[in-house]
């Protein structure tokens, strides 16, 4: 089994920055029958890899491939205008535009502490001390004011941070010093928040969202609130509780109907769970099992989960990750192994909500692994441990939508 | 035109018959390229090379056999030759650990295409942004301390997610293989 640090040294060799501890440990790996083959299959996963992210084929490379016989194919030869830092160029033109925004950002002309409308007009407008106001490109914006967007509006908020707002959305700006920033009381935004000082926070009817520098979708809509996170990472309060979305995920608030915690295990026992290999006990409040050499060790639920909140503690060993599974094994989450100084416990959340799901452990987040078909998401709650680990579970809340 | 025409064609010093071949078969031989050689660059040329290899040795094939694999032999002999030549080139620390993987090569994949065509199934199932991030790191080949300060997240948390993700595309690769009869 290779572990983390293994894992972390193959990207190290791809990437060609290598150093001779690192050389080392490598060839002892490759030299070791029992993971050599793990280690081939990892390095060779990488250009196959690149290769699958590629589009299609090349319609040009029979003419270069001509072109080099014509030539006398004499060596090596890059594509014509091929570099060897694609992103170099795309990096400098969008680091230019990103300084020309910023200068244009900070002429005269926005709100008080930089906050403007960059684009709209139409049916949009402002009300401000009880008074409607058009909008148009410049108007600043100040504390207290209302943006009804009944069409399509742009603005920047302290002169760094983008929101777009999308027709019927009804957003309010707050004093800078209060505890939220903007008030999401209808419709949607798409941000693209610059990083903050303290976190940015906005409240919405039935929760709050809190952002440090991130890019996210955030509506209310049938009565609650969904976010999609883009890039970074927002925290989304509500009175169900919180949870962290990261980049790619998303997640609904409860809309104030979640359930009371409960144990996942009544009594510290395994009723109402079936084994389905290794073996499985449980004592003091820990649920162990023990997979063997030969069959994994796996514990479902007898009862199906639709939108849930999960919180335990997780400790794997002879391994260097379990699963969390969902749904009847459609999602899941591969849970690291803890680290030494926590005596190899790790901290965990999971949230199910509205078509998603999100994990955190130990504060880090756990990206959703893939499911083999796109089915049903309700379904039985699982922890898995691979083969010859033994998996410790402790503490082990649940909750559901009332 | 079917492939034993054109690789008879071919054989005869018909270049479209040989442009018509290397439309066939290159997606199979970067399939095969992949699994050696991480650097797009490198994989480009690789494949290239494997396509000239071939023509030059096209008066050597023998047309009453199967010209694919005859072609994956000639890029497999074209890797290994890349691997090789790369190694004076390269660091000590990273050139060490190459002659180890050259020495005791591993078996060969029988159907290297099919297991693309896999990974590109399981890249569909994420999110768009996690392809995004792929395509940034692995296409673009972006530094990770880049990316990292485009998405306000550290480099190791970058590099962090980025190990998961690769790690969620083994698995379904894996699951992908077990289901298939």
């Amino acid at each position: 089994m290779i572990g983390d640090d293994d894992l972390r040294l193959i990207e190290s060799y791809l990437d060609g920055d290598l150093d001779a501890a690192g050389s080392q440990r490598l060839l002892d790996l490759l030299a070791d029958p029992a993971v050599a083959g793990e280690v081939r299959r990892r390095i060779a996963f990488a250009g196959q890899l690149a290769a699958a992210l590629e589009h299609g084929d090349d319609p040009s490379l029979a003419g270069a491939v001509l072109a080099r016989l014509d030539a006398g194919a004499a060596g090596p030869r890059r594509r014509v205008g091929a570099s060897r830092h694609p992103w170099l160029w795309p990096a400098l033109a969008a680091g230019l535009l990103a300084a020309a925004v910023t200068a244009w950002m900070l002429l005269p002309g926005g709100g008080r502490d930089g906050s403007a409308v960059l684009a709209g007009g139409g049916a949009a407008g402002l009300v401000r001390d009880g008074r409607r106001i058009a909008l148009d490109a410049g108007t600043g914006l100040q504390p207290g004011d209302l943006l009804v967007a009944d069409a399509p509006v742009a603005m920047r908020l302290d002169g760094r941070s983008r929101l777009d707002l999308a027709p019927g959305t009804r957003l309010r700006l707050l004093p800078a010093d209060g505890r939220e920033r903007l008030r999401l009381e209808a419709g949607a935004i798409a941000a693209d928040i610059a990083p903050q000082p303290r976190p940015l926070a906005i409240a919405t009817p039935d929760a709050r969202a809190e952002i440090v520098g991130t890019r996210f979708h955030l509506a209310v809509r049938d009565g609650r609130t969904h976010l999609e996170v883009y890039e970074g990472r927002v925290r989304l309060s509500s009175a169900g509780g919180d949870w962290v979305v990261g980049a790619g995920g998303s997640a609904a608030s409860d809309g104030g109907d979640a359930g009371a915690w409960r144990p996942l295990f009544p009594g510290g026992a395994l009723g109402g769970w079936q084994l389905q290999g290794g073996a499985w006990s449980a004592n003091a409040g820990i649920v162990r099992g023990e997979a063997t050499a030969t069959a994994p060790a796996r514990i479902q639920s007898a009862e199906g989960f639709g939108d849930l909140e999960l919180r335990c503690r997780l400790r794997i060993t002879r391994a260097n990750r379990c699963e969390v599974q969902l749904g009847g094994y459609n999602w899941f989450f591969a849970i690291p192994a803890g680290s030494r100084d926590r005596d190899g416990w790790v901290s965990l959340t999971v949230t199910q909500r509205g078509g998603s799901a999100t994990c955190l452990a130990d504060g880090s987040v756990i990206p959703l692994e893939i499911a083999e078909q796109p089915v049903a998401r309700d379904g039985p709650l699982a922890f898995y441990a691979p083969l010859g680990a033994v998996i410790e579970i402790a503490d082990a809340e649940v909750r559901t939508r009332r | 035109m079917d492939e034993i025409t054109a690789a008879r064609a071919a054989q005869a010093g018909d270049r479209d018959a040989f442009a018509w071949l290397v439309a066939r078969y290159q997606a199979e031989l970067r399939a095969i390229v992949a699994s050696a050689v991480a650097d797009r660059d490198d994989r480009l040329d690789v494949v290239q090379e494997s396509f000239v290899d071939a023509w030059r040795g096209l008066p050597g094939f023998d047309p009453d056999r199967p010209f694919g694999p005859w072609l994956r032999t000639v890029c497999r002999n074209r890797v290994r030759q890349f691997l090789r030549q790369r190694i004076p080139r390269r660091r000590r620390e990273l050139a060490v650990v190459d002659a180890a993987i050259l020495a005791a090569p591993g078996p060969e994949d029988a159907a290297p295409g099919e297991r693309i065509a896999q990974l590109k199934h399981c890249i569909e199932g994420l999110a768009p942004e996690q392809r995004s991030l792929l395509q940034r790191r692995y296409v673009a080949n972006e530094p990770v301390q880049r990316i990292a300060a485009t998405v306000s997240k550290t480099p190791n948390s970058v590099s962090m997610v980025l190990l998961r993700l690769k790690e969620a595309l083994l698995r379904c690769m894996e699951r992908r293989q077990e289901a298939t009869p």
